[in-house]
């Protein structure tokens, strides 16, 4: 697109302003400042892109902007286009572009003619100004950059740009740079709170130790406790052994003293046949003693052999209350389990129904082959999306058809109704229609003869009416004879004058005066004789005419009468045969509407022809339609079926299924679950029966149904308790068995005593029989009492020292002895021993404390899974931390395979601008390049520095920019989107030298048939365009107030 | 005379499990008490086995960790040896220094914890015969001067009175000491029969020929790299003094590296149709209750771009052949897809921008600490203020680790150019 001119009506401070331009190479405009050229720059832009209500200093200074107009003329592909914007000033204004209808078309045409760039990129790179030429940012917009950067970079550059955004993506998601808390921070805070959890949970450790302590204290307190008890105790049987021992030895004490003070008469026993009577009745006595304590021992032995206690449950005594023990957990589990049955039950029951609900063949098993994977239930959506689309397609053809069909049926019966009431069929319309053209044409022929018939009759009569007329009239008409006689009279008056004036005044007056009455004399006669001539020859013609007239006259009713009977055309109305007359055009009418209706008719025909072809066409589609929507249901059923549900057309039905089937699939997941887990509660059970039947086996109990592991724990028990009751009885009996085996020893020990006694007493009474032992026995019968006493004291005091076999009898203990002393020790000792054993207890009660404790901390394994969870924060979060400097690490290595890459690939464009650089700072920099993906230009000098763009002077950059945006033009062009190239002031920051250069670059520039617009404030630049051969344009000068100083144009 | 004692090294009691990942809820019981678990069935081991006694040799828990359960099961399980006479020797470790143990209040009267390298030996006896004869050992080669020296080198004269004890030692693993069971050089060194060390210490030479060197691992693999069956070794003794040694497998958690090769891999569904038949060629592990299996990808690029394996990839993979594998109320199980930055690269096969990565990282400075506090302070200025959690968190960080992930991390970068 090249602009070959414009014109302003109305913009900014220009108004109706026209000015030609060259298509094809530079145009200068020079103006001073203020002069309109930014203004100009905007119009241009404005009329392409649409113009911008805060342009012109109008609409700056009022709040309301001003109304905008004008037009560019375009010469696109030998085209001319006029693309004319105008606006009421605060819109973009309505376009126009060559006489197209303003909207649609005229904004696709001018698309086309700027070659769908857009606003920005035309202001950056076509037409700039020197502000959008120093700022680097507008080589920087998304739009440009990607022409100037990423044209040429490939994949693999692509992808290093790409890479710094990534790994800064992956670095910031980490940790933000915004301050924001990040996976690091969120992790972090995880770990912290977990530390503190485990810090919570650390004094646990100690407290357990320190339990662990007091354990050991309280046990080792209740050992020191037990030993002082039990010595208050030895102490406390001490002195009640001496106590009850004090009494039989003070009386031993007294009898062995008064024994000592008798005779030893052993001898000569003074009673010894009463003794011996008395020993032998106590021998008797004490021989059914002992034979009642046999008889008791035999009744007792039996008794145990009777009651002897199962001691095999004894070693499994252990087992059975730790069993016992774990009964109530046991019980918990089976009731959770059967609590878990219970739910797997009622879930299965609502699965049932579930499945029922969903449709014949459901069953549970068909939930499993159901796929239930995201991917299935995406293509389950996408198949039915498709399927659906096409099905809703197909259904709207078939109804489009329908009503299309049942139109042209009906469209049908109305021609052929129509075609009835006139008496045609319709496939045989083309011949009654032509029979109709024709009939009109003869009619129309017919009436045309009947007219000119007609009017020549008619014309006959004028003409005899005429020739009636001449022939009565047959002179000249009356105004002539007028005329004629004006002459006579003026003849004669003249010639009457001429004879007076001859007369009277002179003879050649009269002469004179002779010569115009003789003059008009002639000329009346001449008319006369020529009007009468004429008169007559109109006549003859009169008659030819009527002659000749009558002749075709003849011609055209034999015509019609030929017409009228070759084509029939006579009166239908009429009683005899009457040709139509056809002058009154009614019947001309009747036709012309016969054969318009017949022709609407047809048209109607074709069209429903064309309708019936549409729908053979539309038949065709729909049958096509038909096949895809066939394959659509197919694809539709077999994914259904690969999905494992029920093959239906239904979309809705199948969504519905589809629905049933996953909440059904849900519950059976949760009736699984709950199996599972019925499963591995029934499997501990399992493993706690098996340990019931176990021990069972183990202790021989075969015939218990282990299938009840609680009733065999609860009959084991039992067994248990029976056996301890029975133990006790059994070591009841056997001390009792023991103690009467004691009691029978002693009988018999006494018994033979009785009769050694019997024995040596006569043979201490050294008596020869019965009656000298009576005499001997008599004199020592003192001495054997004080003996009895003795011995009685000395049994009582054995007695008393065999229930306390551990204490010894310590005679000076005996001898210290103080009753009421001791009764006060007695009490003291007791009351100590009392104290020892509440202490004991209490010390007992805290370990019991303790010990609960300490099996309380001992259960508890939370701490275990903090520390785990705290672990795995740990490790989560140090990944992510090496993560983040492995990726800060690597990504310095990016960086120089970037750069390693930009060295080796970098944009053509830039490669484009290079000479356009060299020539425009004249050969000062030679390179121009890019760091990869930061969009930052660099140049190299003539000493091969490096510096970046934006540290370069300002006039510099100015032409490193201007050589990149000359490159881009050129970069376009051969792209095919040529649009021309607008320059306002772009050189004021150049020096003479490179001002030439630039002139020079942009002449060669434009050489090529690029359109170049150059505006510039300086006459100098302007004028070096003037030397080499290019005319600027000026433009005029402006006062303050922009008006036109008209005495004066720029420069 | 049934002669037999138990080995287990870095019990490691209440010490969490690395590099597991996310565990399932049901599951988090069982991972987080999994070397509970093995220590219990080392105890019941122990009772089931009757052995002499049990030998624990360095970090059976971690004393900076100050675990209850730790500390409960430590001394349940001594107090149930304890209560069938089975004597427990301790050589402490790294993380169960000396102190700790001796912080823990009354210990059982079996447990005998050696306190130094040159501690006394102890004698096993039964019914008047010495069986064991069992000390500490260590590497170092200061060794205080004992009267026991000449009674242990007599022990290994052969033909001396009657059927001689079997000298046990225990390396001395200790913080401070130089844990090489093959450096022992010592005296005492030529009276053992057997030396029993945990699996970290040092080269697999042996001090002499005649001395069985047994290196423990973990009941309970504690790492992704301790794979395999692990538990304690049953030692045992015939009646020529004649020792073996078996391997009772007791971790509840069984960690495996397997390999997938993508070569002739075409699908996904086929690269889990090899994972599966891999994991068809494990055998089964008594007492294994759940297997954490840690994938390692080989292939060439061709292979991996063809399958598109990226790290998200492989995560599904690998959740797939966990729902594939794990039963609950059975062995459970859990894949894990091996960190891609772990994978070995083929340089051959790799594109050029990769080579070049790996190329200049190779020639960049070695990374350290101060490096990386570098990069921080660069890449975060704001936020890396000193003194900053960060900076708490950069001494945990490895500076080995960083640089090996870093070039490890070319296949995230490259890998789809």
């Amino acid at each position: 697109m090249k602009i070959s001119g414009f014109e302003i009506d109305r913009f900014g401070v220009w108004r109706n302003f026209a000015q030609k331009l060259r298509p094809n190479g530079l145009n200068v405009f020079y103006g001073p400042n203020e002069a309109g050229k930014t203004t100009l720059l905007r119009f241009i832009r404005g009329v392409l892109y649409g113009y911008h209500p805060d342009e012109g200093p109008t609409a700056r200074r009022s709040s309301k902007s001003s109304p905008k107009s004008g037009l560019l003329n375009i010469v696109h592909r030998d085209l001319d286009y006029e693309i004319r914007r105008v606006s009421r000033g605060d819109d973009g204004g309505l376009l126009t572009v060559s006489g197209t209808a303003s909207g649609d078309s005229s904004a696709r045409l001018l698309s086309e003619l700027v070659a769908g760039t857009d606003e920005k990129l035309f202001e950056s790179v076509f037409a700039v100004g020197l502000p959008e030429l120093q700022e680097f940012a507008t080589l920087t917009d998304d739009e440009v950059a990607r022409h100037l950067y990423g044209m040429t970079l490939g994949p693999q550059g692509q992808l290093l740009m790409d890479l710094p955004r990534r790994m800064e993506s992956e670095l910031d998601r980490a940790w933000p740079k915004d301050g924001h808390r990040g996976r690091l921070g969120e992790l972090a805070e995880k770990h912290r709170d977990l530390t503190q959890q485990m810090q919570g949970l650390r004094p646990q450790r100690e407290r357990y130790r320190t339990l662990v302590r007091q354990r050991r204290e309280l046990e080792q307190r209740i050992n020191s406790l037990r030993k002082k008890s039990a010595d208050l105790q030895t102490q406390l049987r001490g002195h009640q052994f001496l106590e009850k021992v004090h009494a039989p030895w003070s009386r031993v004490r007294d009898q062995r003293r008064e024994l000592a003070g008798i005779p030893d008469l052993r001898s000569f026993p003074t009673d010894g046949l009463t003794q011996i009577a008395r020993w032998e009745a106590d021998r008797d006595a004490t021989l059914v003693t002992r034979d009642e304590l046999l008889t008791e021992i035999k009744i007792i032995g039996k008794n145990l052999q009777a009651n002897r206690p199962d001691d095999s449950i004894r070693r499994f005594a252990g087992s059975i209350r730790a069993l016992q023990e774990q009964r109530a957990q046991w019980d918990d589990h089976q009731q959770r389990m059967t609590a878990l049955e219970a739910q797997a039950a009622e879930y299965d029951r609502e699965l049932t129904r579930q499945v029922t609900d969903i449709g014949k063949g459901w069953t549970a098993a068909r939930l499993e082959t159901v796929v239930d994977t995201p991917e299935a239930h995406g293509r389950f959506v996408s198949t039915a999306r498709d399927y659906q689309a096409i099905r809703s397609k197909t259904k709207r053809r078939q109804r489009w058809y329908r009503k299309l069909s049942a139109s042209c049926r009906d469209r049908e019966l109305a021609l052929r109704t129509e075609l009835q009431h006139y008496g045609v069929e319709a496939p045989s319309l083309q011949q009654p229609l032509n029979l109709a053209k024709q009939r009109l044409v003869q009619l129309t022929e017919l009436g045309q003869l009947q007219l000119q018939a007609a009017e020549l009759r008619q014309r006959s009569l004028t003409i005899d009416d005429h020739m009636e007329r001449l022939q009565d009239r047959m002179g000249l008409p009356d105004w002539v004879w007028l005329i004629l006689a004006f002459f006579v009279l003026a003849g004669i008056g003249l010639f009457a004058a001429g004879l007076s004036a001859g007369i009277s005044t002179g003879w050649l007056v009269g002469a004179i005066y002779v010569v115009l009455a003789l003059t008009a004399g002639g000329t009346t006669w001449a008319l006369k004789l020529e009007f009468e001539a004429e008169i007559q020859r109109q006549v003859a013609e009169l008659r030819e005419q009527r002659n000749s007239q009558d002749t075709r006259r003849h011609e055209i009713e034999q015509r019609i009468i030929e017409l009228v009977q070759l084509h029939g055309l006579w009166d239908p109305d009429a009683e005899r045969a009457t040709p139509i007359d056809a002058t009154d055009g009614k019947w001309v009418a009747l036709s012309a509407e016969r054969l318009a209706q017949l022709e609407l008719a047809q048209r109607e025909y074709q069209r429903i022809l064309d309708t019936r072809q549409r729908l053979s066409h539309m038949r065709g589609r729909l049958q096509f339609q038909q096949r895809e929507l066939g394959a659509a249901r197919r694809q539709w059923c077999e994914t259904l079926k690969s999905l494992g549900y029920d093959e239906m057309v239904d979309v809705n039905a199948a969504f519905e299924q589809w629905q049933k089937v996953t909440a059904a699939r849900e519950l059976r997941r949760r009736a699984q679950e709950a199996r599972r887990e019925v499963r591995g509660l029934r499997e501990d059970w399992e493993r706690f029966r098996t340990r019931v039947e176990d021990l069972g086996h183990r202790m021989r109990a075969e015939s218990l149904d282990y299938t009840k592991p609680f009733l065999a724990l609860d009959q084991w028990d039992e067994e248990l308790r029976a056996w301890i009751t029975s133990r006790q009885e059994y070591r009841r009996l056997l001390k009792d068995r023991k103690a009467r085996r004691v009691e029978a020893d002693e009988v018999q020990r006494r018994v033979d005593h009785l009769q050694q006694q019997i024995a040596g007493l006569l043979q201490q009474a050294n008596a020869t029989d019965r009656a000298d032992l009576e005499r001997k026995l008599q004199l020592h019968q003192r001495r054997q009492q004080i003996e009895m006493a003795l011995q009685q004291a000395m049994r009582e005091l054995e007695v008393i020292t065999q229930s306390e076999p551990q204490l010894a009898l310590v005679e000076d203990d005996l001898v210290r002895f103080r009753p009421s002393e001791n009764t006060e020790t007695i009490k003291r000792l007791t009351r100590e021993a009392a104290e020892a054993e509440k202490q004991l207890q209490e010390q007992f009660e805290q370990l019991g404390t303790v010990k609960q404790e300490v099996k309380s901390l001992s259960a508890d394994r939370q701490s275990s899974k903090v520390r785990f969870e705290q672990s795995q924060a740990h490790e989560q979060l140090l990944d992510a931390w090496t993560n983040w400097y492995a990726t800060a690490a690597s990504s310095e290595s990016v960086d120089l395979v970037s750069a390693m890459f930009e060295q080796a690939h970098q944009p053509e464009m830039l490669a484009a601008a290079i000479p356009f650089v060299e020539r425009l700072t004249c050969n000062k920099y030679h390179r121009l390049w890019t760091q990869l993906g930061r969009r930052q230009l660099f140049v190299d000098d003539d000493r091969g520095s490096p510096r970046p763009a934006e540290q370069l002077s300002g006039g510099t950059r100015e032409q490193l920019f201007l050589a990149i945006r000359l490159a881009m033009v050129k970069a376009f062009s051969s792209h095919g989107i040529e649009l021309p190239m607008v320059l306002d002031d772009v050189t004021v920051n150049f020096d003479v030298e490179r001002s030439e250069a630039a002139v020079e670059t942009l002449m060669e520039f434009a050489k090529d048939g690029q359109q170049v617009l150059v505006f510039t404030s300086h006459i100098h630049f302007a004028q070096m365009f003037q030397k080499r051969g290019i005319e600027p344009i000026w433009l005029p000068a402006r006062d303050r107030n922009g008006q036109i100083l008209e005495d004066r144009l720029a420069g | 005379m049934a002669m037999r004692l138990l080995h287990a090294a870095s019990v490691q009691l209440d010490v969490p499990l690395r590099g597991v990942g996310s565990v399932p809820r049901d599951l988090l019981d069982l991972v987080s008490t999994a070397t509970l678990t093995a220590w219990d069935r080392l105890i019941d081991a122990a009772v089931t086995h009757d052995v002499d006694a049990l030998l624990l040799t360095s970090d059976t828990f971690d004393a900076e960790a100050s675990s209850l359960a730790a500390d409960v099961a430590l001394r349940q399980g001594l107090e149930k040896l304890a209560e069938r006479e089975i004597a427990v020797f301790v050589v402490p470790g790294p993380r169960d220094p000396l102190a700790a143990w001796q912080e823990i209040p009354f210990l059982p009267e079996n447990v005998t914890i050696f306190d130094s390298p040159w501690d006394s030996p102890v004698d096993l006896s039964d019914r008047g015969q010495t069986k064991w004869t069992i000390f500490p050992a260590s590497s170092s080669g200061a060794e205080a001067p004992s009267p026991e020296q000449d009674k242990l080198r007599a022990l290994r004269k052969p033909g001396s009175n009657g059927p001689r004890p079997v000298t046990v030692g225990m390396l001395w693993e200790a913080e401070g000491a130089v844990a090489d069971a093959g450096a022992i050089t010592t005296p005492r060194a030529a009276a053992l029969d057997v030396l029993l060390c945990s699996d970290r210490s040092g080269s697999s030479a042996r001090p002499n020929g005649e001395v069985m060197i047994r290196r423990q691992a973990a009941p309970q693999g504690m790492t992704p790299a301790e794979i395999g069956a692990r538990g304690a070794t049953l030692i045992e003794a015939d009646s020529n003094r004649k020792l073996s040694a078996r391997l009772l497998s007791l971790a509840p958690i069984r960690r495996e590296r397997l390999t997938a090769r993508l070569e002739g891999v075409r699908h996904r569904d086929d690269l889990c149709d090899q994972m599966l038949a891999r994991l068809e060629e494990l055998p089964a592990l008594p007492g294994e209750e759940l297997r954490i299996v840690e994938w390692v990808f080989e292939g060439s690029s061709a292979a991996w771009k063809r399958l598109d394996l990226s790290e998200p990839a492989l995560d599904e993979v690998a959740q797939q052949l966990t729902e594939l594998t794990d039963q609950p109320g059975k062995l459970r199980s859990l894949h894990r897809a091996a960190p891609l930055w772990q994978e070995s690269v083929d340089e051959q096969q790799i594109n050029d921008l990769w080579k070049d990565y790996l190329s200049l990282y190779d020639q960049r400075p070695t990374l350290d600490a101060a490096e990386l506090r570098k990069l921080a302070m660069e890449l975060r200025p704001q936020q890396a203020v000193p003194d900053g959690v960060w900076e708490r968190w950069l001494q945990h960080v490895s500076p080995q680790e960083v640089a090996r992930r870093a070039r490890g991390f070319g296949r995230r970068w490259f890998a789809g150019a």
